[in-house]
Parts: C-alpha cells; sequence; structure tokens
C-alpha cells in the first residue's frame, strides 16, 4: 500500500472498519442487533481486491486480520479474521475482471457466498475449539455485510476513482 | 496456441508465467499459517502475552469507539429539565439512606465475623477489595463486556466481577488498560451456587439468552420458584454470598432423574454501567472462612 498511490485512503477505510468493529451497542435491549453487526473489513477487503487489485494482498489482508482478532479478547483464535479477510482477496482478485462487469447486485451475490463461507468456518471452529452451541444467528452477519455491501460500494468507487492512481486499477479500463 | 496469441491479458501470453496458481498457492500457505495460529492460540497460553500486548494497542480504539455513546450520555444529562434531576435526586437520596442502614448492619455482621475468625485463628481476609470499573465495550458471541481496568490496576484473569444488584460474571482476560469479562450468563460459564433458604447446592449455567439453568439438580431436592440463588464461594473464583439470581420456573418431570430449574440474573446485565472487580484474594478468604466455618457449625 504505497500512500502516495491512494493507498492511505485503503489502509484509512480499514482503520475505520476497526473502529466501527470496536463499537458496541448501548445496553438495555439492544444487544440483538449486535447479531446484524455488519463484517466492514470483510467488505473492504473485498471491495479493495476488486477495485484496486495492485494494492490488495492476501499478506496484508492477513496481516489486518489480527488486530480484529485481538479487538474480541479469546472470542476469536488469533488467524481466523485474517484468514477471511485474505480469502477474500484472493476471490476478489481472482475474479476481478469478470466481477468488474457485473451489476452491483450481483456482486453483492458473489459477497454474500464469499462472507457466508467465512462466517461458516469461523462458527464452525468456534463451535469445535470453544464448545459454543451452534446458532444461525452466528451466519446472520453474512445477510447483514452483503445487503450493506453496494451501499458501501456506492460510497467508496467515487472516491477510489479520485484518490487511488488508475495505472494501479486493472479495471479502469472497464469503467472502474 | 491460439488462445495465448488472443488473449488481452500479458501474463497469459506464457503458460509458465500465469500467476493465478501462485495466489492458489499463497492462499494455502496463509491457511496453514492460520490453521497452527489458530491451534496454538486455542490449546495453549504461548500466545498471550501477544494478545495482550495487541488489545493494549487496540485499547484506545475501543475507547474512542465508546466516546460517542458517553458525548450523547453527557449531553442527555446535561439538558435534562430541573425537575427532572430533582426527582432523580430525591430517588437517590431514598437509595443512599436504605444503603447507610444496610452499611450498618454489614458493619455489625463484619465485626461480628471476625470475632468468630479470631476465635477459631483463621487468618483470611475478610473485607471485600474491589474496584470499580466502567463498561466500555460489548459483545453478544460470546457474551462479553469490556471494562476500563487491565494490568495496570493488577485486575487478573479469574477475578470476579459484580455489579450493584448481584454477580454479573468473571475476568477472562486482560490487556494493560482493559479487561474482558464473560457474563454469567454465557453457555460456557456456570457458577457454584447455593440457594439462600436452605443452602442447597447447585452449578448456574449461562443460557446464552439471558438466564441461568441449575445444572443436574435432582427431582427430589427442594427448590421451588421464588428460591433466591447465591455464590456458594465453592471452586474459589466467587467471593461467597453475592446474589447469582432468582429462580423462575421449575419444571420436574417424574421420567427425568434431574429437574429443569431456571433462573432469572440478579445483576443488571444489559443495564450496568458501573462494575466492580473483586480481587482473588477476597474470594480465596470467602472459601477458606465458608471451609474453616462449616465442619464446626452446629
Amino acid at each position: 500500500m504505497n500512500p502516495r498511490q491512494g493507498g492511505w485512503l485503503i489502509a484509512a477505510t480499514l482503520l475505520l472498519a476497526l473502529a466501527l468493529n470496536a463499537f458496541s451497542l448501548p445496553l438495555g435491549g439492544w444487544q440483538w442487533l449486535a447479531w446484524l453487526c455488519p463484517s466492514l473489513g470483510l467488505a473492504l477487503f473485498f471491495f479493495w481486491g476488486v477495485a484496486a487489485p495492485g494494492r490488495t494482498g492476501m499478506f496484508s489482508a492477513w496481516c489486518f486480520g489480527l488486530p480484529f482478532d485481538a479487538l474480541h479478547g479469546g472470542t476469536y483464535p488469533f488467524g481466523i479474521h485474517g484468514i477471511g479477510f485474505a480469502f477474500a482477496v484472493f476471490v476478489a482478485v481472482k475474479l476481478g475482471e469478470r466481477l468488474r462487469l457485473y451489476h452491483a447486485g450481483q456482486r453483492a451475490l458473489v459477497f454474500f457466498g464469499v462472507a457466508l463461507v467465512v462466517h461458516g468456518c469461523s462458527a464452525a471452529l468456534r463451535v469445535a475449539l470453544f464448545d459454543r452451541p451452534f446458532g444461525w444467528p452466528m451466519l446472520a452477519p453474512a445477510l447483514a455485510t452483503a445487503a450493506l455491501y453496494p451501499l458501501l460500494e456506492a460510497v467508496l468507487r467515487p472516491l477510489s476513482r479520485r484518490f487511488v492512481d488508475a495505472d494501479q486499477l486493472s479495471g479502469a479500463r472497464h469503467g472502474w | 496456441m491460439y488462445r495465448n496469441a488472443t488473449s488481452a491479458s500479458p501474463g497469459a501470453a506464457n503458460p509458465l508465467f500465469d500467476q493465478s496458481t501462485g495466489a492458489g498457492f499463497k492462499l494455502l500457505g496463509w491457511l496453514l499459517a492460520s490453521s497452527i495460529l489458530i491451534a496454538v492460540d486455542a490449546r495453549t497460553e504461548l500466545l498471550a502475552p501477544v494478545r495482550s500486548a495487541l488489545g493494549s494497542v487496540a485499547a484506545p480504539i475501543q475507547f474512542a469507539a465508546r466516546s460517542p455513546y458517553r458525548l450523547w450520555s453527557w449531553l442527555a444529562e446535561s439538558t435534562a429539565a430541573r425537575q427532572s434531576l430533582a426527582q432523580r435526586n430525591a430517588a437517590l437520596e431514598r437509595e443512599l439512606l436504605i444503603a447507610r442502614g444496610n452499611v450498618t448492619r454489614y458493619q455489625a455482621l463484619r465485626m461480628e465475623n471476625a470475632r468468630l475468625r479470631q476465635l477459631m485463628d483463621s487468618t483470611g481476609r475478610v473485607e471485600d477489595d474491589v474496584l470499580v470499573a466502567d463498561l466500555i465495550a460489548t459483545y453478544t458471541s460470546p457474551q462479553q463486556v469490556v471494562v476500563d481496568k487491565g494490568q495496570l490496576h493488577e485486575v487478573a484473569v479469574g477475578n470476579a466481577v459484580i455489579d450493584s444488584a448481584g454477580l454479573f460474571g468473571q475476568v477472562v482476560e486482560t490487556t494493560a488498560f482493559t479487561s474482558h469479562v464473560l457474563l454469567i450468563t454465557d453457555p460456557t460459564h456456570a457458577v457454584p451456587v447455593r440457594v439462600l433458604r436452605n443452602d442447597v447446592r447447585a452449578i448456574a449455567v449461562g443460557t446464552g439468552t439471558g438466564r441461568l439453568r441449575l445444572k443436574d439438580v435432582a427431582v427430589t431436592l427442594d427448590i421451588v420458584e421464588g428460591d433466591e440463588l447465591v455464590s456458594s464461594g465453592l471452586g474459589g473464583h466467587f467471593p461467597t454470598g453475592y446474589p447469582v439470581g432468582v429462580v423462575d420456573r421449575v419444571s420436574r418431570d417424574p421420567t427425568e432423574p434431574f429437574a429443569d430449574i431456571m433462573a432469572t440474573p440478579s445483576a443488571q446485565l444489559e443495564r450496568s454501567e458501573q462494575l466492580l472487580v473483586v480481587f482473588a484474594g477476597a474470594a480465596d478468604a470467602g472459601v477458606a472462612a465458608a471451609e474453616a466455618l462449616e465442619p464446626r457449625l452446629p
């Protein structure tokens, strides 16, 4: 992530996602909403993987997952967020050419698949490692994040066009 | 050859330099790295210092994330009408009066307890050594809260946490500035309790839905709806005698060996913003005192 070529924007969005991840709902009857809290880190790595594949690597994705794990205390073992983010980048870069031609809704649908795999694996791991009872709400964040993805894209696409160096965007020729 | 010649991508001109396989191997590498890290973190304590250090770095983010809510509370208090403040003040004064009465009774009991312990040559501490902590973050799965006191304030894993109404949970992880507290209603949490009415002992396990279930209680045991449960102190993690919950459902099936007993936690798990961390010494003292007293009581 070279800051002079717009890497600062990617880093800033990811730091914002980390801060929002730490944000907790006020006490008193609002806690059930936490099940619908979107995984902004995952959505952002997928977005930047499609929008700026030259800037978003699996290494940075994996490393950035560590503070996310740390924020959750012992709830998530180290490496669980990192591999999820790396998988999102992998899919985004691998299918990037095709995804950029898709409609925003179709991209959200592909992202939903990625989020479902990531949250499913994360839930399975926590059930296996920490004897947590499995519940379908564990997969609700995948749905919430996919629902939010088109909005995230609508906000970030103009910013990425303006601030992220077009030479690094392999999708620039498709209007990205 | 035809495919390569017509391909728009320069990387596809020569299959030897096809990058797609590299990405797959990289992902496999990260998957392996993650698997090792997850296994080490979940099964050993080797990464605890790293987690603590990273958690300390992340603490300012948690404080910052809580600031809008605190700002809102401050604004709401600042703009509250004089009349409502006066009403609240009057209510607090009433509560203070009741609390003072309780403290007086507690002091008398404490002195009596100290005399009894002196008679039995027991050396454990009686005073509960506590620290006030503010809640800064909440999590639902598992049910945890984060408080603004950590290793710098001598908070350690295993410390019990209470609020003004009862037992809240226990510290499961600490960083320099913060601590993670597992709530008593989390399914992985269990607390030894006794029924205040008749001293029947049981284990209260969290259900994950804001309630407690008494585990493996024989159908013949005398527990009824409305019974108050307090911490028994067995196990040494929790101080003795703190309210844990009130039994709100007892279901006995004659064909089953155990009764299905549910309880509502006494602590205000969804409302308390200020908590008390009870230090391990106090819990040990409670158990030591209970163990010392028990054989000699008539």
